[in-house]
Formats: structure tokens, sequence, C-alpha cells
């Protein structure tokens, strides 16, 4: 019992410090790239930053929801330290979960950093991002829209 | 010696490990005002599409600048805060420069008197507004917001969090039915019906404050919410995919919506969203 107690203690610390160490994230480099993005797709407005700070890998995964409006086009960029921000993922989910898209393409291994919608139906929508295959767990998003 | 050891550990670690959880629970709950904050559109969506459908700057609809100084409660303020916050963002939309620094003059004496000023970065703001750097001064702002959100929760203050956000919400609704009123915009009418879905994110957590201001507020708003449950809206699922253009991997989505809108339902919530609003600006 004693022991348990001890391990649980010890399982505790190691949890704390792992996040208290966690390299710091610096998410404003990658919002800065995340905004230059934006500025390269024709017409798109600033709407919204999504700090991407994964703890040093307490966290996998960061999900954000959002009311997205139909006859507005929508551009998310994602950023992180790689110039192809490979190593983070978004899916784009409605309320009722169906999921619309991953830009992680499984087939080719491919990140996509910048993803395009433009919604037929005003209504909650989830980005869940997801730190994948990688040690870098710092990164930024930005949503941009324009009207159509 | 050991039960003697176990039992001096296992009072001070359960009491540290229940602590740990304490505040690993606390991190892990999202205050009222962050739900919202990430969830409610940006009033700078509505102003742009005001702009968007031909519709002239019209300052005579904004919240008198001067009025700034009189709000006296805390509740009263933040509201305000709410409300001038979506008309500076109106003013930037339309590049109205000197209209928007009234309205950041008027933003910065409610911050002040809510303890707030010092998150307002004035000298950047007034160099982005100056430079016409649109993206970068929106980027500004809603950090800026972010930051006030988040002084608010941390400071034990959800409430005056909500009430900032509803605050912002009202007026970019209550802009949107004032030019909709003058101009006639299916567009505008769509948008106004869709604050429904807003509506239906924003009644339960505004529910769950008992205080006058609070109740007062909810029962003001459950009257628009009423008025917009006559709303029917038609939703069909379709099919989506994915398809790569430009290198920018794009959702096609094949769902599909109709709002049916009666025109007097209608014409109610555009007067009930004005009197609220007067109320909240008086």
């Amino acid at each position: 019992m004693m022991r348990r107690l001890l391990w649980g203690i010890l399982f505790f610390v190691s949890l704390y410090s792992q996040t208290a160490f966690a390299q710091k994230c610096n998410i404003k480099q990658f919002k800065d790239k995340c905004i230059t993005a934006l500025q390269r797709q024709r017409g798109y407005t600033f709407l919204k930053s999504y700090p991407l700070d994964g703890q040093g890998g307490v966290k996998k995964k960061i999900k954000y929801s959002y009311i997205l409006s139909r006859g507005t086009a929508y551009i998310l960029t994602m950023a992180n330290r790689r110039a192809d921000a490979k190593g983070i993922s978004v899916t784009i989910s409605t309320s009722s979960g169906k999921t619309l898209l991953n830009s992680y393409d499984e087939n080719k291994k491919k990140f996509h950093s910048t993803i395009g919608f433009n919604p037929k139906v005003t209504g909650v929508y989830y980005f869940t991002f997801e730190f994948q295959n990688t040690r870098n767990f710092c990164a930024a998003s930005v949503l941009g829209f324009k009207r159509r | 010696m050991n039960k003697i050891i176990f039992s001096h550990l296992s009072k001070k670690s359960l009491l540290g490990v229940l602590l740990c959880f304490c505040v690993l629970g606390a991190q892990a709950q999202k205050g009222n005002g962050e739900i919202l904050s990430n969830i409610m559109p940006s009033p700078v969506e509505l102003s742009a599409l005001i702009k968007d459908v031909g519709a002239a700057y019209d300052k005579s609809i904004l919240n008198s600048s001067d009025k700034a100084e009189g709000y006296s409660s805390k509740f009263s303020r933040a509201l305000n805060l709410g409300v001038y916050s979506t008309d500076l963002g109106y003013a930037a939309i339309y590049k109205q420069n000197t209209d928007a620094f009234m309205y950041l003059n008027s933003v910065r004496k409610i911050a002040e008197s809510l303890g707030i000023g010092k998150y307002i970065n004035y000298s950047n703001i007034t160099k982005l507004a100056l430079e016409n750097d649109l993206n970068a001064l929106l980027d500004e702002t809603t950090r800026t917001f972010e930051k006030i959100n988040g002084h608010f929760q941390n400071n034990g203050n959800d409430r005056l969090s909500v009430v900032l956000l509803v605050g912002g919400w009202i007026e970019s609704l209550y802009l949107t039915c004032e030019i909709a009123k003058k101009k006639k915009s299916k567009v505008l009418d769509t948008r106004i019906a869709e604050q429904q879905l807003v509506l239906k994110q924003l009644m339960p957590i505004l529910k769950k404050y008992k205080d006058p201001d609070m109740m007062n507020l909810t029962s003001d708003l459950a009257q628009l919410s009423k008025l917009y449950s006559k709303l029917k809206i038609d939703y069909k699922e379709g099919k989506t995919s994915t398809k790569e253009v430009g290198g920018v991997l794009e959702v096609v989505d094949n769902n599909t919506s109709e709002i049916k809108i009666n025109p007097n339902d209608l014409k109610m919530i555009l007067d009930t969203t004005g009197k609220i609003r007067a109320k909240i600006v008086k």
C-alpha cells in the first residue's frame, strides 16, 4: 500500500515536472506565419487565432469551436517551426459529430497547412488540432474569412 | 513504524494529490466567458457583411462615444465595453479612422474604469490603424479582448466576461437590424435569422447567473429567443468530400439549409433587438 502511494506521488510529481519544464511555446512567431499565409489568399480578413500549445506532448489534441456562417468563405492556416507545417493537422467536424475534413492525407503522408471551407449551413463547427508523428508540440492557427 | 510513516504520509500526500486534482480540474474547466468567446461570431464578420451588401457607413446608428464615462455600475460598463468594441470594429472595417479613434478612446475610458486598461496597447493599435493594416489590427484587438476575458476569468469575474461578449453581440445584431430596416437585403435578413443559433448557445449560460442585472438581461434576451423560435430552418444532409485547389485543401459541402422567415416575425425581432439595445446604452 505504502509502495503504491509512493509510486502515485512519484507519478504526479513527474507529470507536474513534464508540464512545468516543457519547452516554452512561443505562439507569436507561428501566428505571424499564419497571418502571412492568410494574406497570400486574396481577400481574406483575419478573424481569430488559435494557440496550439501541446505542453511538451502532454496535450496531443486541442479542440476549438466556432459558429461558421453560410455565404462566407473561411480559410484556416496552420504553422509550426517547419516551413511545411509537418506534424500538425486539423479535423473539421459538425456539431452532430460528422467529420468533414482531415488535413492529414494518410495515403500521401502529407500535411496540408491551408484549409478552405465554404459552409452551406450556418452552425457550430469544431476544429480539432492534433500533433502527429512529431516532437514539436508548439504551433498556431489562424482563421480568416471573406464574403462569397 | 511503517504504519506511522504511512499514516503521516497518507494524510499529507492525499491532501497533496487532492490539491493537484483540484488545480488540474480548475485548469480543465473552461469558464463561461471562454466558452462563449470561442463560439460566438466576431462582430467584425457582421460589420464586413453590412459593408459587403453595399450599405454606406452610418455613424448615426452607433452608440454616442461621449457616453462612455456615464456608465456607473461594473455591469453597465462591461456591457458597453462590448458595445463600443463592436462600434470600433464597424468604424475600422469602413476605414473611418477619426471615428475609430473616438471609439478606441471610449473603450479606453471604460477599460480603465474597470481596471483593465493595462491590456490595451493604444500605441500599437493606433500605429496599425494608421498603417491601414486591417489583419494586424484585428489580430491586436482580438488578442486584447482575449486578455481582458482572461483577466475577468482569473479574477473570479467570469460574469463580466459574459456580459462583455453579450454587449458586443447585441450591438452587432442591432447594427445589422438597423441597416436591414433601411436597405432590403435577403443576405442581411438571413444573417439576422441565423443569430438564433447564437442565442441558443447563450441562453443556458445566462440562466446560470442569478443577480438582478443578469436576470433582467436574461429576461430581455428570453423575449428575443421566443421570437426566434418561430423561425423554421429546413436542413438537408448531403455528401461531403474534399479537393485540393492551388495548394489549399477544400471541403466540398453538399449539405443545404433554408430559413423560412415570416416578415412580421422578422420585424418583431428587429424592434425587440432595438429595445434591448436602447436599455443597454441608455
